[in-house]
């Protein structure tokens, strides 16, 4: 079965590391996969879809060397394949305009400033995800043991199983 | 990757030896001519063939299967296709040679009997007693008379067949039998759209309070209800998502994850069986007896499998206690129940509660259900309780496919193609139980390979056949028959491919194939065996 | 200006206030002409003529002066000599009187007289005077009425300069008062243009730092996190270990864990799945982290199920030194960029300090790094002499220079940043130069003008007098700045410096 995807893009690190690990209860269900820059990415973004797997969540730091994760999203937002994908950038920084860029052209989803809490990392995470599932996926009994049971449950019983 | 690739080429293949061996299937009674069965028997034989095999390999989806059944029915077999449009009897008389005795064609022999025609597209047959063939046959038989028209060739088309218009084959996607399931339909859609089905289930799950097993107990039983009503397929998606946040309590390797998971489907398989509504099979049972005239009011369908049920869901209950006690003492559910007060969801319970009302008292006013069906279809659509779009996301697709089951029954019995398959065993030896247990075995089987409609489809009409034959001999009622192949459909749930509630159970991944086995088994024999009990003991009380 | 032009005019303008009627009193053309035929016949008068040439002085100021000189032929000029300037007051013609109020006041002469041509005069003494008034009492009159006429003339001048200086002065009252205006206008719009110049530095800056921060901050914060919750339960199980240095191996290991690219990472970790197929992907991915010898470590625990416990437990190990050797460089960053920004807005301001110029622009490099991260940095910086300066100002001009050289390079390219010493001249110089466009020579003298810039107006960054802001400093501290071709295109601007010169 084809698997679905988060990836983070991240030049430091550090702030990888931390990521992944906040994000690791969601990894049995959904593998995480890392990039330190967008060129990185777009090879990642590459060998995903030449598994036959989909990328449900990218997650992006902005500041990066080379081209800027508002850059990646945008170019994301544009190929069919990560069309669907839902957007999450995370920084330290981004200027006003820069994310309004980014929410007009690369359709980003949510933004969230760093330093994070766990918590908030994994709710917009599991928002996220939920969303690109029920959008995106027949069988979404599977999901519930990681994502959000309500809204999940609410589909699955308008999602014409009668 | 390489997974990926030998399930795809699995799958192609899988498709192909389908396509062929249906061809074949179609094509093998065209080629061979089978003694005793009719030419429109043969016919009927090709499609039959070539409709089991593309609904056992999945060659084509199962409704469109029906929905090219029909086609081929229409087409072959109906008195405006092509084989009976401009066809007529040929006759001749027969020569009266002595007392008795009388000579006529050979070729309008059939072994002992000859076709006497009473109009241009219908004959009726005659046993005779052949004393000699040579290039005229010589009978002997007292029911001729010299202007008695038999048919001169016992081979003709025509002979034993009187086609049915094709209307009567399209008319099975308005059958009563699909008018009622319709209103199930209707009545489903609508309590999902207005939260009934969730608030019921919490209401109805409350009182089994937070033991493991009673909350298992409680699942099933609800599960079981609302599949009575819905189908059981949607009914497991909803349950699955009461249960598993349960189950997320325990860790990953405890078993009571299994029960949680298996429960479900189990409970709402077996629910499916109590109501005339809850599952396709029944509607195929329902529409076959209808053919022959029986009619089975909605009430004493649910008076004569309820305790069926009820027994199979205490057992499946017991056996999983047996088989995965559970460890944890106690667990915490979000039971909150907001029923929706605006006037459209107030309409839905009033139509809902009179619809369900009036099903269980046909006995009183004699109202058959599917008439009563429409009411709920015409009140909730009339008050926009429901709108185009519910109407559009109904399962038209289930209704295609129960439909051409019954349409291919049609035919199975009109062509004596059911007769003859069934004919062709000697049944005398059997005493009336094994009868009945052979055939409860044989839907069981099937019906954990393909679906349970279509096993029915498949199997149904044979039984009635037994019964309307007289092969089945003095005791055989072929009501009973009937409905222990019903419900011996409805009892497949040993594999994840058996039932669709299966497959969603095994999608969250909490289970394991056996686990599906260790239990179905149980159910799938004990079950056959209080079938059988009941249709001994119980069931001819009821009818 | 002359006093004649506006006399004239204003004469004619505003007879009311001088009272005067159009025709003088007495006709000078007539006195001329009744002296001129009187000349050839009376000794007197021949005695008395007397001759100018162009340029010759009759009468010097705040000389005492003896003579009246009536014009007969000729101009002649008068000069006031001001504190630095010779004003020409006036210009006389013939029949005008010359000397007329010292020699009748025998007062110091007011105005120097000159001749502007030959001039034909009359000159009397008073003896002389009083001679040809008794000898000639049919002309004293015309010449009374004459000096009359000549004195009314000058009142009436005097009146109407009164008039005309106070028209003047209030013009001009009103002229110095728009002026003051402008200039107030003016310094508030310079004043705000800075401050808008240092607020777009320090939002720069801000958003660089908050940047700079928050990723080692967010790592550090996480790190500890998770540290709090694994190292109890750790403890706790390391007891289970036959070898308990495997722990401390592990832990090691996890410390100096190097980064590999991500796309080897990746198939590191897919081999590893498909030998561990019953391991989580969490697991692998620590794995495929892990270098080989590490590596070979671990695999006897992966390998047997019972050991599962043991094998979570040396993960941890490993990921506890991971996230311990990212609390360590989190916290190295961050100290050190505290440490960066205190010297950087160190803003002595009271005095100048002797500083290595270098060390400000490493600081500036590091504390604006979010706008180099496109760009690559050349550095070439020997030792050089220190310079007395403002730590604070100099680093306000290296960060103008290279935000500039950024902005200019769209934030892609090389960035050389050099300096240097001139040993005879006492002098030391840095050079920032960059890859971009380059400045036009037509527009090079005017980039250090406070006016000018590049960018439009409401642009991302500053409205383009940091360069003019950086020319004042490098001025206030006695050094110059200049702007050049960089070889092979893009601009250098190349900084001078007066070093203190104490080696």
């Amino acid at each position: 079965m084809a698997e679905i995807y988060i990836i983070c893009v991240e030049d430091e690190p550090q702030v990888l590391d931390v990521i992944i690990r906040d994000l690791s209860a969601l990894e049995e269900v959904f593998p995480i996969e890392v990039a330190h820059s967008a060129d990185e990415a777009r090879v990642l973004i590459r060998e995903i879809r030449e598994d036959g797997n989909h990328i449900g969540l990218a997650l992006c730091d902005h500041v990066m060397p080379g081209d800027k994760g508002v850059d990646l999203m945008i170019e994301m937002q544009q190929d069919a394949f990560t069309e669907k994908t839902r957007k999450v950038l995370l920084t330290g920084q981004a200027g006003l305009e820069e994310t309004i860029e980014a929410i007009n052209n690369a359709r980003l989803n949510r933004y969230i400033a760093k330093p994070w809490t766990p918590e908030q990392l994994v709710k917009v995470a599991v928002d996220e995800l939920t969303t690109y599932v029920i959008e995106q996926e027949k069988d979404l009994l599977q999901y519930m043991g990681v994502l959000d049971q309500a809204r999940l449950q609410e589909a699955i019983r308008n999602k014409g199983y009668i | 990757m390489q997974f990926k690739k030998s399930t795809l080429t699995q799958h192609l293949s899988k498709k192909i030896t389908g396509f062929v061996l249906g061809l074949t299937g179609f094509c093998l009674p065209l080629v061979f001519t089978f003694s005793g069965l009719s030419f429109a028997g043969h016919l009927a034989l090709g499609i039959f063939l070539m409709a089991a095999v593309f609904w056992m390999f999945e060659t084509i989806p199962i409704y469109s299967t029906s929905m090219l059944v029909i086609f081929l029915q229409v087409l072959l077999l109906s008195q405006q296709g092509l084989m009976f449009s401009g066809a007529s009897l040929p006759v001749t008389q027969p020569l009266q040679t002595g007392e008795n005795q009388w000579l006529i064609p050979p070729e309008a022999l059939d072994e002992n009997t000859v076709y006497i025609a009473e109009g241009e597209k219908k004959s009726r047959s005659l046993e005779v007693k052949v004393l000699e063939v040579s290039d005229m046959a010589r009978v002997e038989t007292s029911q001729l008379s010299s202007d008695t028209q038999i048919v001169s060739e016992a081979r003709h088309r025509l002979v034993r067949y009187e086609p049915l218009g094709y209307a009567d084959f399209f008319g099975t996607l308005a059958s009563p039998i699909i008018i009622l399931f319709l209103g199930g339909f209707i009545l489903a859609r609508a309590s999902v759209k207005y939260n009934l089905d969730k608030n019921l289930t919490n209401v109805l799950l409350k009182p089994f309070g937070q033991k493991p097993m009673l909350i298992v107990l409680g699942l099933m039983m609800v599960t079981a209800v609302l599949s009575a009503f819905m189908s059981n397929t949607a009914t497991t998606a909803m349950m699955m998502t009461v249960a598993i946040p349960i189950a997320l309590q325990v860790s990953k390797e405890d078993k009571f994850r299994i029960v949680l998971a298996l429960c479900i489907p189990i409970a709402a398989n077996i629910g499916g069986m109590a109501t005339p509504i809850g599952t396709p099979p029944n509607a195929i049972v329902i529409a076959n007896l209808q053919q022959q005239g029986i009619h089975i009011a909605f009430g004493s369908w649910v008076a004569l499998m309820l305790p069926l049920a009820v027994g199979l869901l205490l057992l499946a209950w017991f056996t999983m206690r047996i088989l995965y006690p559970p460890t944890a003492k106690r667990f915490t559910m979000s039971l909150k129940s907001s029923f929706e007060k605006g006037p459209r969801a107030v309409i839905l319970y009033v139509v809902f509660g009179l619809t369900v009302l009036l099903w269980f008292t046909e006995a009183q006013h004699g109202v058959p259900s599917s008439m009563v069906a429409f009411l709920p279809i015409m009140a909730l659509t009339v008050t926009s309780v429901l709108k185009q779009d519910d109407i559009r996301a109904l399962p038209w697709e289930v209704l295609w496919l129960v439909a051409g089951g019954i349409s291919l029954g049609l035919s199975m019995e009109n062509t004596g193609l059911a007769m003859w398959l069934v004919s062709s065993i000697n049944w005398e030896m059997l005493p009336q139980l094994m009868l009945l247990l052979v055939f409860g075995v044989v839907a069981l089987m099937l019906s954990n390979f393909l679906s349970n409609t279509v096993t029915a489809t498949l199997i149904v009409p044979l039984a009635i056949s037994m019964g309307t034959s007289g092969i089945g001999g003095e005791g055989f009622n072929l009501v009973i028959t009937s409905l222990v192949v019903g419900s011996a459909c409805n009892m497949a749930m040993l594999l994840p491919i058996s039932t669709p509630p299966n497959a969603i159970a095994m999608s969250t991944g909490y289970i394991k194939t056996i686990d599906m086995v260790k239990v179905g088994i149980v159910i799938g024999l004990v079950g056959i065996v209080c079938a059988l009990v009941l249709s001994m003991l119980y069931w001819p009380i009821i009818l | 200006m002359t006093k004649k032009k506006p006399s004239v005019p204003i004469e004619d303008r505003k007879p009311n206030v001088i009272g005067a009627t159009a025709k003088p009193l007495y006709d000078k053309g007539t006195f001329i002409v009744t002296i001129k035929e009187m000349l050839p016949d009376s000794e007197l008068l021949g005695n008395l003529r007397k001759t100018f040439q162009k340029g010759d002085v009759l009468l010097r100021e705040n000389d005492h002066n003896k003579y009246l000189y009536i014009i007969l032929e000729g101009n002649v000029e008068q000069v006031k000599t001001g504190e630095d300037v010779n004003t020409v007051i006036g210009r006389h013609g013939p029949g005008d009187f010359i000397g007329l109020l010292s020699f009748q006041t025998g007062e110091a002469v007011f105005t120097t007289a000159r001749a502007s041509s030959e001039v034909l005069t009359l000159q009397f003494d008073h003896q002389s005077f009083e001679l040809f008034m008794s000898r000639y009492p049919q002309i004293s009159k015309t010449l009374q009425g004459l000096i009359f006429s000549n004195l009314a003339d000058r009142y009436r001048r005097v009146v109407v300069l009164h008039v005309e200086v106070a028209t003047l002065s209030k013009e001009l009252e009103t002229e110095r008062n728009q002026l003051k205006n402008t200039i107030k206008e003016l310094e508030r719009t310079r004043n705000a243009l800075i401050t808008q110049e240092k607020m777009a530095t320090l939002g720069e800056l801000t958003s660089g730092l908050a940047h700079e921060i928050n990723n080692p901050a967010s790592a550090l914060l996480r790190s500890v996190d998770y540290l709090i919750a694994t190292l109890p339960a750790m403890a706790e199980r390391a007891g289970a270990l036959p070898d308990t240095g495997l722990v401390k191996y592990f832990f090691k290991a996890g410390l100096e864990r190097d980064f590999s690219d991500t796309a080897l990472q990746r198939a590191k970790m897919k081999k590893l799945a498909g030998d561990y197929p019953d391991l989580g992907r969490t697991k692998v991915r620590v794995m495929a982290e892990m270098s080989d010898p590490v590596l070979e470590k671990l695999k006897p625990f992966a390998r047997d199920p019972k050991n599962q416990a043991l094998m979570q437990l040396l993960l941890d190990a490993y990921q506890s030194g991971v996230f311990m050797n990212g609390i360590r460089l989190s916290t190295q960053r961050i100290e050190y960029l505290v440490k960066s920004l205190k010297s950087y807005i160190r803003h002595s301001g009271k005095e100048a300090e002797e500083t290595d110029l270098r060390q400000g622009i490493k600081e500036t490099l590091l504390i604006i790094g979010n706008r180099l991260k496109d760009i690559k940095v050349e550095l070439d910086l020997p030792q050089i002499p220190s310079v007395n300066c403002f730590v604070g100002e100099m680093n306000q001009v290296w960060t103008n220079l290279i935000i500039n050289a950024c902005d200019a390079m769209e934030e892609k390219g090389k960035l050389f940043i050099s300096c240097g010493e001139n040993a005879e001249q006492k002098k030391v110089w840095v050079k920032i130069a960059d890859t971009g466009p380059g400045v036009p020579n037509r527009i090079k003298k005017r980039i250090f003008d406070s006016s000018f810039t590049t960018k439009t107006a409401g642009g991302d960054f500053g409205l383009g007098i940091g360069l003019a802001i950086s020319k004042s400093i490098i001025e206030k501290h006695h050094g110059t700045i200049e702007v050049k071709d960089h070889e092979g295109g893009g601009a250098e601007f190349v900084i001078t410096l007066p070093s203190t010169d104490d080696k």
